[in-house]
């Protein structure tokens, strides 16, 4: 587990961070109910959009997403990312220096 | 359980509704009134499928609701097992979704209860002459890519052709995944990303019946992806221009009819965007449609590329709602190192604001959300 994925676990109302690849596969996660399968789908889609984003515009450094019952987070650093899950609540961003 | 009305007539009509009343109707006028199939009447899935198993059936008209699943199940387990076989849903509930997913299944025709018996007849009748369900012709410009997701997002049972000069290839798909692929000695993920380089070529679809060893271990999405990454990097080291990728501009047709008027239904689009100007962290932002047709935007770039980005970020979200089991994605924030965008839905529209990479815009989120509400009000 990376410590900046121990950190983002750490944050009150997080449900699973996991980091992944440029492809999507998972290269660790956190213990949660998402099964694996969801955590691809959800990398893979990341993945995908970065790679666009890439391609079109410039490098994704952070991407956050908010839903009604959820918020999802993904950070970029050139070589692994790494997302999260929280609370609809949740601080994160308050959380976290420098957004 | 199953009943049939036998005639000296070729073809097999399968019914499947568990409604008496429905049964003994189309029994009664089918007993005067002659039509060119063997009827067999169903009241389940499960029973439908076990006739479907045992005997050849050319027609099948289902009901949507039956008591063990629905007659979009039934569906697409028909397709999946017997693809050569036409479908008629039929509905007492009838709805533009449903319509449009039987349509998508490869159903010839949605009918809703209560339908006129005659006008039935002259369908199965047509019905008949029908040689293939949808559409022939030649398509051009249409990427491996747009091939792949199509056949998979229709769950369709197909063996794809694939050919470029002397090369011949083979795609297959089962239930929704891209399961085999072949190409000269190449087999399965390597087959495919050899095929996904070719720039352009030309392809047949055929039903097949011989079961083809599992090849393709990733998800379709994953492949894709993977298949667009190696290319680009192919194209990178030998200096070639990116035309020639499959297309990934994501910017949707304009959309027509009653989804076009409600989007342009929105006049204090302009006050809006000079409304947010005024924020001293704003460098822009822009109003589009879902689709990422612009409707109004006060901005130093592109208007028409930032709205095309704010529609695929978000129709991304929608994505993962999806995934996530929620309904609509309600905020989209996204950051690099040039720029920071805060995305938010409006109504049918969005919201886009373009903001200085050193802004501290999160606190500002629900001002900025407050600043639109004050306009439309």
């Amino acid at each position: 587990m990376s410590d900046f994925q121990d950190t983002l676990a750490k944050i009150d109302g997080v449900q699973v961070a996991w980091t992944y690849d440029t492809r999507g596969n998972i290269r660790s996660k956190t213990i949660s109910d998402y099964t694996d399968d969801i955590l691809r789908e959800i990398s893979t889609l990341l993945a995908s959009l970065a790679f666009m984003h890439k391609k079109n515009s410039s490098t994704i450094s952070k991407l956050h997403y908010r839903f009604k019952n959820h918020q999802l987070w993904t950070f970029f650093d050139g070589e692994n990312y790494t997302a999260l899950i929280a609370d609809e609540d949740a601080m994160i961003a308050e959380s976290m220096d420098g957004l | 359980m199953t009943s049939a009305i036998h005639s000296t007539h070729k073809g097999s009509l399968l019914v499947i509704d568990d409604d008496p009343g429905i049964i003994e109707s189309l029994a009664l006028h089918w007993k005067h009134k002659e039509i060119p199939y063997n009827i067999i009447f169903s009241e389940t899935v499960e029973d439908a499928l076990r006739v479907l198993a045992t005997q050849q059936v050319d027609v099948v008209l289902t009901d949507q609701q039956l008591p063990d699943a629905t007659g979009l199940f039934l569906m697409t387990e028909i397709n999946r097992r017997h693809p050569l076989i036409k479908v008629i849903l039929m509905t007492a509930r009838p709805s533009e979704e449903t319509r449009l997913k039987a349509l998508a299944l490869g159903a010839v025709e949605f009918i809703a209860k209560p339908f006129d018996l005659n006008t039935l007849d002259s369908l199965l009748l047509n019905i008949r002459s029908i040689k293939h369900v949808g559409f022939s012709g030649i398509i051009y410009q249409l990427s491996l890519a747009d091939m792949v997701q199509l056949k998979c997002s229709t769950l369709a049972r197909v063996k794809i052709i694939l050919k470029n000069g002397p090369h011949e290839g083979i795609l297959y798909f089962d239930k929704g995944s891209f399961i085999h692929s072949k190409l000269g000695g190449l087999e399965g993920e390597e087959a495919f990303y050899q095929m996904f380089s070719w720039q352009r070529g030309q392809f047949e679809e055929h039903p097949y019946l011989d079961n083809p060893v599992k090849n393709i271990k990733r998800n379709w999405e994953g492949l894709l992806l993977e298949a667009a990454q190696k290319k680009d990097e192919i194209l990178i080291s030998s200096d070639q221009d990116f035309d020639s990728l499959p297309p990934q501009d994501t910017t949707p047709e304009p959309l027509q009819g009653d989804d076009a008027w409600n989007e342009t239904k929105n006049p204090p689009d302009e006050n809006a965007v000079i409304n947010l100007s005024t924020f001293p962290d704003v460098k822009g932002s822009l109003i589009s449609s879902r689709s990422g047709t612009l409707l109004t935007a006060s901005l130093d770039e592109n208007p028409n590329q930032a709205g095309a980005l704010a529609s695929f970020l978000v129709q991304q979200g929608e994505c993962l709602a999806r995934i996530l089991r929620e309904e609509t994605t309600q905020e989209v924030f996204i950051e690099t190192v040039l720029e920071k965008r805060f995305i938010f839905p409006r109504g049918q529209n969005l919201v886009a604001i373009h903001l200085a990479p050193e802004t501290a815009s999160w606190p500002m989120r629900e001002t900025f959300k407050q600043s639109i509400k004050s306009s439309d009000s």
